[in-house]
């Protein structure tokens, strides 16, 4: 396909995921809604672990794509990787925003809450959304755009430190907290048989949807980039071409001058 | 089904959020396509110019 011809940030690969992606929602919903078992202890409420689960899931993972794409732009000075952590990041906000709509809202029937200021994993949560929507703040700050790319990097990077404190929240502060413990350990789970299956199923499908969004997202980034650098490249050339007929107009009214 | 409007609440989010930013995703991509020139549109062409090189230097006039 030639340059002119590309009229979108599709490509055959997104495509694909995107196919992919669209029947796998339609199984997973099938999975959590027709197929699984309401939970012995919450019920049908269990159901909405299978999207707030992987949203949770999802935004880690994105802030720690950002985290490791500041690393190597610091230390490859890398545009690509810089790209690469700011469309990470601006999809983990997404992320990490539905995992606390969708805590708060499971939250109500549950500890009869939307909110509770004194947990620490929501609260935690709760920081690392403000983090990140703060280092897509420090992005747009107008400076160079190396120190613009150095800012964000260590910005991105300190506020990873928050992803562990996050996770193992629950642990650490066992007794401020209204979440149970890790479900999913590395030595085994509680869960079983669907459940387990339906909560896997959505990690997949929505690491899948996240890397359908940041293909798109990133390509989004790299052309900004190119309207940025050929846009003032422009200007700079509009500018030189108005000075040189300036010099050129007062070196022509010299010499007439001198010719008379 | 117990507490369905809390469960359908959260699906219903989840998914319009999720729908809407691709959306989002998909025509920003088509209009800023669209305002860069041919040449320039071809991220996956352009790796020499992104990977390993930090914000490439201008082009001179």
């Amino acid at each position: 396909m030639s340059p002119a011809e590309v009229t979108s940030t599709g490509s055959r690969g997104t495509r694909v995921i995107g196919s992919i992606v669209l029947a796998g929602i339609v199984f997973h919903v099938l999975l959590s809604f027709v197929w699984s078992d309401p939970d012995a202890d919450q019920g049908d409420l269990v159901r909405i672990m299978y999207v707030h689960v992987p949203s949770a899931w999802l935004a880690y993972m994105a802030f720690t794509v950002t985290a490791f794409g500041g690393v190597m732009y610091l230390w490859k000075r890398s545009l690509w990787w810089d790209l690469v952590a700011g469309a990470s990041a601006e999809i983990g906000v997404v992320f990490c925003a539905l995992a606390l709509v969708t805590g708060s809202i499971w939250g109500r029937p549950t500890w009869g809450t939307y909110w509770e200021w004194t947990d620490v994993r929501i609260v935690t949560t709760l920081v690392l959304l403000l983090l990140y929507i703060g280092y897509l703040a420090v992005r747009r700050i107008p400076a160079d755009p190396h120190q613009r790319s150095r800012r964000a990097a260590v910005v991105g990077i300190i506020a990873a430190l928050n992803i562990p404190i996050v996770r193992f929240s629950v642990d650490w502060w066992a007794d401020r907290t209204l979440h149970q413990k890790a479900t999913i350990k590395l030595g085994g789970t509680e869960l079983d048989g669907l459940m387990l299956f339906a909560l896997f199923f959505g990690l997949i499908l929505f690491t899948l949807i996240y890397a359908w969004m940041m293909i798109h997202r990133f390509r989004i980034a790299w052309l900004d980039e190119q309207i940025d650098r050929h846009g003032l490249d422009a200007a700079i050339a509009e500018r030189l071409a108005e000075s040189t007929s300036d010099v050129t107009r007062a070196v022509g009214l010299t010499k007439t001058g001198a010719d008379l | 089904m117990t507490h369905s409007g809390f469960i359908f609440a959260a699906w219903g989010i989840v998914l319009a959020v999720l729908v809407l930013y691709s959306v989002h995703l998909v025509l920003r991509g088509r209009s800023l396509t669209n305002a860069v020139e041919p040449e320039h549109r071809r991220w996956l062409d352009s790796g020499a110019e992104t990977k390993g090189v930090s914000h490439p230097p201008r082009e001179q006039p």
